[in-house]
């Protein structure tokens, strides 16, 4: 009895004892730094915060408010860039999608989402995030499975139709996230963020002619990386140095 | 039979087989086409038909109508089509006969010849022969009634309205005697290049219903003040009609006819007319196009002469308040389709806002409500509203404006003025989302993906492949599984259907090859003992035993007369052989 009596005691006063602040993340000096208007020192610290090992939507989310204060400050591509990533980690993320279409508008930009019969497709097989898709298409599995046992068992025109069923389910369930495998096959996608034409060089170097031209907004993979200066691929295979401030690094 | 008989069959097919060759050959007669008119001498406005018939032709139509001036034709309908065969002492004659009738209606009196009427009979082209038509004026019909059509303009502009306008009436002495009254116009309807607009209501009191236009549509006329015409004093009818030119050209209007009368009836089904004729001269109104010389760019399409005036619904307003700004144009012109002008593109409108208009049309009156409201405490007038219009009269554009409304517009109780709204209220962002991210799990995602990858890849192969296995062409829901399943209950039914012994040896062997999954036919005359060594080895002794004796008692009993074996019997054996593992 005094040994319970002596262990609640001690629990009591571990509550009782004054606890020490813990230490404030970047992402909470950064919500700080914007809430006071320091929009330069917000950018800087949830830049560092994505430099952290982050879960998805959390990831989005630091995204999303990095765009809000690259879009305070006046830089309206990177802002734009910003979104993006945000939506491309949560494709649900509302507000992010309202930032990216006002953000894009205001540049004078054709809207993220069309609202073609294409761009609808996109939308509908992205509303699901990563994890959801893997889920949904286990899950489908299992089903699948299931039915299966029951149609080798009992056999029958039903469970014949309900195997098929399943395997349409299977199908449907497998579209998003095939959807999501092939959209990811670029590793480290850059965003051009520098308004106008940005040259793309064969070396590193000012003085080599410009090999090609990048768009504002343009995604281009990163191949290799010098100080100052990415090595980049376009999508039809062209391949050259960007002056690293041109680009911005989604890294999703 | 004898061969007289036979002889007189042979007679009597061979009869019938010529009946039946020589009918064909009898239709390939000469084919005919004549023409003649209903009748030879016609009034000036009564109508005629020209009858085209096409003697042994079984499809024909008319190719071409001939260009008589003074007489004007209508569209040819097919009357009457006959066929038919006669057999006149061994010989088939058939006949087929087809009719067109062309009605036509002169424009003036005189002598006609109706040239070759050209048509097409089984492919082959063929011709009538002309005709003659004579033409006079009926007399009486002028003395006793009368025809005016003109038009309110000879010469129009494109888009400005003008008017047709038929009086037409009878001798008041004989109104008595008058009982239909029919117009024949053949520009009713039908006029290319200009549009029917609604006219002026006849009102109610002076309408006469029932006035037949081209025999086919009644309408009704406005009954005026009677005429005295010739010493003679007429009831005068009055029909005006509207119309709209859409492009330049010449309008044609050709003779118009004014029919009336008395229509007696002259057997229980049958009338007829006593009809008077008046005909009314052609004319033609040009029409000629808008110029484009000091067309202004903001012409609206309004054609006439137009007056404008303007009111509004409220005249001390706050800021932002609503306006209803009526604007009414009358006059004469094209009132229902001009384009009404819209003030949020004029400058002097630049103080309101437009939240909408709604309109009336009507052929005297165009009538545009537009709903404003003043942005700010500066504007003090609904400035004038411009229409730009072609007068004809003076084939000029003028701009026909609204006089100005003064109006006075108060501030808000804020101060703050409508305009100022909008910059207050401009899109911004979404604000920052300060929920913390959560550190990541260290489970890659790759890795994920390629256990899921395997798992979609294999998974429904590993199934299938059991399922395969599983199954080694043993599905339950096989034919042959089914019978299998069902062979003893369909056993007692045919035991009980019939108990003659070849039925139970039937029910029997249908049960046994049920059961092995074959065809009945394999155990037709099988050795039982033989098969059960080969096939069924784990059946017992004494069960092979009892069903060698039971198909041979079915054996003795089908082909040697023994009596029927018990239904029980057979029964039970068939249970314990499925039991049993068969």
């Amino acid at each position: 009895m005094s040994r319970w009596l002596a262990l609640l005691l001690a629990l009591l006063g571990a509550f009782a004892l004054p606890t020490q602040a813990a230490p404030q993340s970047s992402f909470e000096r950064g919500l700080e730094a914007y809430r006071r208007g320091d929009y330069a020192a917000a950018r800087e610290l949830w830049q560092a915060t994505l430099a952290e090992e982050l879960d998805t939507l959390g990831r989005a989310r630091v995204y999303y408010d990095l765009g809000n204060a690259h879009w305070r400050l006046g830089a309206t591509l990177p802002a734009i860039a910003c979104f993006t990533a945000a939506v491309r980690l949560d494709p649900r993320h509302d507000q992010a999608w309202q930032n990216l279409e006002l953000a894009r508008a205001k540049a004078s930009l054709p809207p993220a989402d069309a609202g073609d019969l294409g761009a609808t497709l996109e939308r509908l097989l992205n509303r699901l995030r990563p994890d959801e898709r893997r889920t949904l298409l286990f899950a489908a599995l299992v089903l699948w499975a299931v039915v299966l046992v029951l149609e080798i068992r009992a056999g029958g025109a039903v469970w014949r139709a309900a195997l098929f069923a399943a395997t349409l389910l299977v199908v449907g369930a497998a579209l998003p996230w095939a959807h999501g495998q092939f959209a990811r096959a670029r590793r480290q996608p850059l965003l051009v963020i520098a308004t106008g034409g940005v040259a793309l060089r064969g070396e590193p170097l000012e003085a080599r002619a410009p090999v090609g031209e990048l768009a504002a907004l343009e995604e281009v993979e990163r191949l290799d990386a010098l100080p100052g200066w990415v090595r980049v691929q376009r999508d039809d295979g062209t391949r050259g140095w960007v002056r690293a401030e041109n680009v911005f690094a989604l890294q999703l | 039979m004898k061969l007289e008989d036979i002889v007189r069959a042979l007679l009597a097919i061979l009869w019938l087989a010529i009946a039946a060759v020589a009918a064909p050959l009898a239709a390939q007669n000469e084919v005919q086409v004549s023409a003649r008119v209903s009748a030879g001498v016609l009034r000036l406005g009564d109508s005629g038909q020209v009858m085209v018939s096409i003697e042994n032709g079984s499809d024909a139509r008319i190719v071409a109508l001939p260009e008589v001036k003074g007489l004007r034709f209508g569209k040819p309908e097919l009357g009457n089509r006959s066929s038919g065969a006669t057999i006149i002492r061994g010989r088939v004659y058939s006949q087929r006969s087809l009719r067109y009738d062309i009605p036509f209606r002169p424009e003036s009196e005189g002598d006609f010849e109706i040239g070759a009427i050209r048509v097409e009979v089984d492919g082959r082209p063929y011709e009538t022969k002309p005709l003659r038509v004579t033409v006079v004026k009926d007399i009486t019909g002028a003395d006793f009634g009368y025809l005016d059509v003109h038009a309110s303009a000879a010469k129009v502009i494109e888009g400005q309205p003008f008017s047709i306008e038929l009086t037409f009436g009878w001798d008041e002495a004989r109104t008595g005697k008058i009982s239909f009254a029919e117009l024949n116009l053949p520009w009713w309807d039908s006029l290319p290049g200009a549009i029917e607009v609604q006219g002026t209501p006849i009102p109610q009191e002076s309408r006469v219903d029932g006035i037949r236009v081209n025999g086919n549509q009644l309408i009704t006329a406005e009954q005026v003040e009677s005429q005295l015409r010739d010493g003679r004093s007429m009831v005068t009818l009055r029909i005006q009609k509207s119309f709209l030119p859409t492009r330049s050209g010449t309008l044609e209007f050709p003779t118009s006819f004014f029919e009336f009368g008395r229509q007696r009836q002259v057997s229980f089904i049958d009338t007829r007319r006593d009809s008077h004729f008046v005909a009314a001269q052609p004319f033609t109104v040009e029409v000629v196009p808008l110029p484009s010389e000091g067309q202004p760019l903001d012409f609206s399409g309004a054609v006439g002469t137009f007056a404008a005036r303007a009111n509004a619904d409220a005249r001390d307003v706050r800021v932002g308040d609503s306006i209803k700004l009526t604007v009414e144009w009358s006059g004469q012109g094209n009132l229902e389709y001009f384009r009404a002008p819209d003030p949020s593109a004029l400058e002097a409108f630049r103080g309101f806002r437009v939240y909408g208009t709604t309109e009336e049309k009507s052929f005297e009156r165009r009538k545009v409500v537009y709903d404003l409201a003043p942005l700010s405490t500066d504007v003090q007038s609904i400035p004038a509203l411009p229409l730009s219009v072609f007068e004809p009269a003076s084939s000029q554009y003028q701009t026909i404006v609204t006089a100005p409304i003064p109006i006075r517009v108060r501030a808000l109780e804020q101060g703050a003025a409508l305009a100022d709204d909008e910059k207050r209220f401009e899109r911004d962002i979404q604000d920052i989302d300060a929920r913390a991210p959560l550190a990541s799990t260290s489970v890659e995602r790759s890795g994920q993906d390629r256990f899921l990858l395997a798992t979609v890849l294999g998974v429904p192969l590993l199934g299938l492949a059991l399922r395969a296995r599983a199954r080694r062409g043993l599905d339950p829901a096989a034919p042959l599984e089914r019978r299998r399943r069902r062979a003893l209950k369909a056993l007692a039914r045919a035991l009980e259907r019939d108990s003659a012994p070849v039925a139970q040896q039937a029910a029997l062997l249908e049960f046994l090859a049920a059961r092995t999954r074959e065809r009945v036919e394999a155990w037709n005359g099988r050795d039982f003992a033989a098969w059960v060594e080969a096939a069924a080895p784990a059946l017992a002794p004494e069960l092979r035993q009892q069903t060698r004796e039971l198909l041979t008692r079915l054996d003795a009993a089908v082909w040697g007369g023994a009596p029927p074996l018990e239904r029980e019997r057979v029964a039970t054996l068939a249970r314990a052989l499925a039991e049993g593992g068969l």
